[in-house]
């Protein structure tokens, strides 16, 4: 069973980290900011129900990217009414920046200088947004990826590959606006 | 664009954070709670030194400062006339107050159930002890003087400017605001509401369906009181919970 502490530690470890993760499937600050407490919330119960001679979490970090990406998907089903008109090809078309992405909170300058690259994130699919972002922006390993979303290592790795081809295209494209 | 750019571009990305303050609110929300949630067999012995040190960081909270009266009902009970070979740490918990007189002084009430006489100095220098422990200041020292002869001349040390004496043998202290202590103050406020909350649920088990029901009722509003962050609320509810459980049982 998790002490407070250990639950503390794990917590300082993983909130920026899911929270970016939930961000860039979101688009959207105050989304992501409540997803992440949804999903430590969750964690954290499971983790503290956890007796010893029960099964344990082998990877912790896996199992709380797997748990946010539970409730992004548990969120997107509650707007059943988009996600049945729209494939997952089409996801990106919900994930276009939302007014509250342009939130006060944000630094203003961080939203400038990246904007860019987040409209070109945006418009990717959902999967290889996701391997985008845990590949270069958390800088996990294919290996780590290929736990969390369920999928062959080979898969992730050309996955990774067709999405940076994907990501240039939306950027020379949006240049060309 | 080259991919070495582009993955530069991707890399700066891991710039962007959620807001320190929502980090650290979610924090503290999130322990407490986890903590309410998944009790099993909950230690009801709250620790002497948990408890007042809880006493003096809910005094501290400065979400409090601005309450004009926030009342809670502390108490420790004293149940054995061996109490006081007892191990300090095993005095449980009932309830305690708190009086807040002003934005920089709080009053914490502590309600001793001294039917059995057995609050001695020992007692009180163990307050004394989870007081500075817990970062109060002393401005004064006085004697604290209850209704029975065993306590007479006996000694408490703790930083009070005011002292009520309760029927019950209450003694109420005034803690400083000391930043120090602010966080682990609420753990008192914590513990007490997810004890009680427990015990609460275990003895309306007992009791017959439309009691049982009505109980459940108030502690579901506190617990959903207690998962908001609504501490004051969470144990006020608690409390009622208590008082009509023991009402109810008491009319039957």
């Amino acid at each position: 069973m998790f002490s407070k502490e250990e639950l503390g530690d794990i917590y300082n470890e993983y909130v920026d980290k899911i929270y970016r993760f939930v961000f860039f499937k979101i688009n959207s600050h105050e989304l992501a900011q409540d997803l992440t407490a949804e999903t430590f919330t969750k964690v954290f119960e499971y983790l503290m129900r956890t007796k010893s001679g029960e099964r344990e979490i082998s990877n912790i970090g896996a199992f709380i990217y797997s748990s946010a990406r539970n409730i992004v998907t548990d969120y997107y089903r509650k707007r059943s009414k988009a996600i049945l008109l729209l494939g997952e090809s089409d996801m990106s078309l919900i994930n276009r920046e939302s007014p509250s992405a342009r939130s006060a909170d944000f630094n203003i300058l961080q939203i400038d200088s990246f904007e860019e690259i987040r409209n070109a994130m945006s418009r990717l699919s959902d999967t290889h947004r996701e391997i985008v972002t845990l590949y270069y922006i958390e800088e996990m390993s294919a290996n780590e990826i290929s736990g969390i979303m369920g999928k062959p290592e080979g898969t992730i790795r050309v996955a990774l590959h067709r999405a940076l081809k994907e990501l240039r295209k939306e950027l020379r494209s949006g240049s060309e606006v | 664009m080259t991919n070495r750019d582009l993955i530069k571009q991707l890399k700066e990305l891991k710039q962007i954070n959620p807001d320190k303050e929502w980090v650290a609110l979610t924090y503290s929300k999130l322990l407490s709670n986890t903590s309410i949630s998944y009790i099993e067999k909950p230690n009801s012995k709250l620790g002497l030194f948990g408890g007042l040190d809880y006493m003096l960081k809910m005094a501290s909270n400065g979400r409090f400062s601005y309450a004009a009266v926030a009342v809670f009902v502390f108490a420790f009970g004293v149940f054995s006339t061996t109490y006081t070979s007892k191990s300090l740490s095993e005095i449980d918990i009932i309830s305690a107050s708190m009086d807040f007189i002003g934005s920089q002084d709080k009053k914490v009430r502590i309600v001793i159930d001294d039917s059995e006489n057995v609050v001695n100095k020992e007692v009180a220098n163990a307050i004394k002890k989870i007081a500075n422990e817990a970062g109060a200041s002393f401005s004064n020292t006085v004697s604290i003087k209850s209704n029975s002869d065993s306590y007479d001349n006996k000694d408490v040390f703790i930083a009070i400017s005011d002292l009520e004496l309760t029927d019950e043998g209450g003694y109420t202290v005034v803690f400083k605001e000391n930043s120090n202590s602010k966080e682990r103050f609420t753990r008192i406020i914590i513990d007490t509401i997810e004890v009680k909350i427990y015990d609460i649920s275990q003895s309306a088990k007992s009791e017959d369906e439309k009691i049982r029901q009505q109980t459940e009722a108030i502690l579901s509003d506190a617990r959903k009181a207690y998962g908001s962050g609504e501490l004051i609320e969470a144990l006020e509810l608690v409390n009622a919970a208590e008082k009509y459980l023991f009402s109810a049982t008491e009319s039957k």
